[in-house]
């Protein structure tokens, strides 16, 4: 439809929020009350084209005020205003306000002197006392509902970010309990096959790793953080398995940071990165393979590492950012879900290594936060 | 010592996997096998097993069902193949259990720790959550609560009594102070000195006059006499829960 073609090229709906408040306020304003300014203030008639000038002079005032009110936006757009509080915000705008309106008679005052000059009463003193009250207020009001107006966009932009994480969350669940095994079938199962085993210790071995593997992640699955020793512990039941089909020819090494153990990571997140380095390193090692999963802290951010001895196959259609496998993927929307902008995944060649790495900032607050905000969504 | 020890599973793998188990233990000698809770009492009453390895998923019944069967109260390990519920043991020793698949060094570890008394550490002050389950024993019964069958727990002394929602009543040696510690505040309230009421058993607030109200509660045809501070934390806490 040509309409629709129209939109995508121009249309005020598309115009930022802020652009069509600010041009349609500052139109309202100036069509509202240019008639009333126009005349209000006294003039000599007899001189001709004074209304005229005055006109001009009203209309440069104006422009600089709207002008000077985008520049405050930029200002006000400064990290600074969203960490002060309420009361001192308050207080920067009356200064703030203040100033402005001193800097608009800075630009307005040479306008007036031109344009009036034919009225000798036109002194900067008059000048100044009757023309900063309107103008202060002007910018205190416009600050206010900027303000205003962002902080409610802000509640309203958490709120659905909340919600599209809630319903990720459920649609998660949902997939879960689609794909879920009763546990009761898969644990009498596993405990059948010891039985049938007759004191077979390699396949008690498999078995073991695999029940409490399962069942950890069983456990698990209803809670968003687990201590990082937990975790690391049944990935290490999940190698058991893994090293267990491969026989020799794989090797799994887990290398913990002690004072990392306590820390909150996502539960049941850590395999898919075993696994994808498994079945990428066998495709390319041409030896035995050797997977190395690695974490510390370094310098408040948790570095989680898990490398193999392959070598790099590039994705075959897409970049770096957007890994492959199902596996990879689901892992890396699990991470920008609970860690909005605190977390990172990188995976490459390193060192003649393949490197998948995920780091998170500050696990312990970025954990909490995560609560805290699953906690409201569903209070509310 | 050996104890004699009596198999109930209704799968005949998971009998024999436990039997060959079992066999690594000399002060172990089974007795027996059950398939069923029916078989199991039968069993108990003719063998008077010391020991049971009891799974909680059979048909028909589950492990708990035979509990109130059972007396004398042997020990028991649970075994179960995943929990629907976590089971917290609560002042019984005479309780542990296995996860299935069963490993030879769990199961040596859980009979180590049931043979020589201590059973589940039953100091662990984990909380209780809304969905658990404990053993009350009293005298010569045990029984696994689900806690929301129960309807209250009145003091007496060092004891208390804990009623539940048929009627049953179980003195328990366990006061009023350690329950309250352990029980979920989603559940319980602490209405005076002498009693926790599980709210969700609550039927009926009479307000007498200012200072005395009658509670009715599931399961109880006296109406349970209130205080004014305590008439005044009931309503509070249904507040909350409303809120």
């Amino acid at each position: 439809m040509s309409w629709k073609g129209n939109e995508s090229r121009f249309s005020l709906s598309r115009l930022p929020l802020f652009w069509r408040l600010h041009i349609a306020g500052c139109l309202l304003l100036f069509f509202g009350l240019f008639p009333l300014r126009l005349f209000l203030i006294p003039y000599e008639t007899e001189l001709l084209g004074s209304l005229q000038r005055h006109a001009y002079y009203l209309l440069w005032c104006d422009i600089t005020c709207f002008l000077l009110a985008i520049g405050l936006r930029y200002f006000y757009r400064l990290e600074y205003f969203q960490r002060i509080s309420r009361v001192s915000l308050g207080i920067h705008i009356v200064f703030i306000s203040a100033a402005l309106a001193l800097i608009d008679i800075g630009l307005t005052f040479p306008v007036f002197s031109l344009v009036e000059r034919l009225r000798h009463h036109a002194s900067p003193h008059l000048y100044i006392v009757s023309s900063i009250w309107p103008r202060f207020w002007f910018f205190t009001t416009w600050s206010l509902l900027y303000f205003l107006i962002r902080a409610f966009q802000d509640a309203r932009r958490a709120d659905s970010a909340l919600q599209a994480a809630e319903n990720r969350r459920r649609e998660a669940e949902l997939l879960m309990l689609r794909s879920q095994i009763n546990p009761h079938f898969l644990f009498n199962a596993l405990n059948t096959v010891l039985s049938e085993s007759d004191g077979n210790q390699r396949l008690a071995l498999v078995v073991r790793g695999l029940s409490d593997y399962m069942r950890y992640a069983l456990a698990n699955r209803q809670n968003l953080f687990v201590p990082l020793g937990q975790e690391v512990e049944a990935l290490a039941r999940y190698a058991d398995v893994e090293q267990a089909r491969f026989g020799g020819a794989l090797s799994i090494q887990i290398a913990i940071d002690p004072n990392a153990r306590e820390l909150p990571v996502p539960g049941v997140f850590m395999q898919p990165l075993v696994e994808n380095a498994i079945k990428y390193g066998r495709e390319s090692c041409q030896e035995n393979l050797r997977v190395l999963v690695q974490a510390a802290m370094e310098s408040r951010t948790l570095h989680i590492k898990v490398s193999n001895s392959g070598v790099w196959i590039p994705p075959p259609t897409a970049p770096l950012e957007r890994p492959s496998g199902a596996g990879l993927s689901i892992l890396c929307r699990q991470l920008e879900l609970l860690y909005p902008g605190r977390s990172e995944f990188r995976i490459g060649p390193e060192n003649g290594a393949v490197v998948a790495e995920i780091l998170i900032d500050d696990p312990v607050k970025a954990a909490n936060e995560a609560q805290a905000s699953l906690r409201h969504t569903r209070s509310t | 010592m050996t104890w004699r020890t009596l198999i109930i599973d209704d799968e005949p793998p998971a009998r024999k996997h436990l039997r060959r188990l079992l066999a690594e233990h000399p002060q172990i000698e089974v007795i027996g096998e059950a398939s069923g809770v029916a078989e199991a009492v039968e069993m108990c009453e003719k063998y008077q097993p010391g020991l049971l390895f009891l799974d909680v998923q059979m048909p028909r019944a589950t492990g708990f069902d035979l509990l109130p069967k059972l007396t004398p109260v042997p020990k028991i390990v649970f075994v179960t193949a995943h929990e629907e519920f976590a089971l917290r043991a609560f002042e019984v020793n005479a309780v542990d259990y296995l996860m299935k698949p069963i490993f030879a060094d769990r199961l040596a570890l859980a009979l180590k720790r049931i043979l020589s008394g201590s059973g589940l550490d039953p100091a662990a002050d984990d909380p209780l959550e809304a969905g658990d389950a404990v053993f009350l024993q009293s005298g010569r019964t045990l029984r696994m609560v689900p806690l929301r069958q129960i309807v209250c727990i009145v003091a007496e002394g060092n004891y208390s009594t804990v009623v539940l929602s048929d009627g049953k009543e179980f003195l328990i040696y366990r006061t009023l102070n350690q329950w309250e510690k352990r029980l979920p505040t989603s559940l319980f309230v602490r209405l005076d000195r002498s009693i926790l009421v599980n709210l969700t058993h609550l039927l009926e607030v009479k307000i007498i006059d200012r200072d005395a109200g009658h509670l009715h509660l599931t399961g109880r045809k006296e109406p349970l006499m209130l205080g004014r501070t305590a008439i005044n934390r009931v309503r509070l806490s249904l507040q909350e829960r409303q809120g």
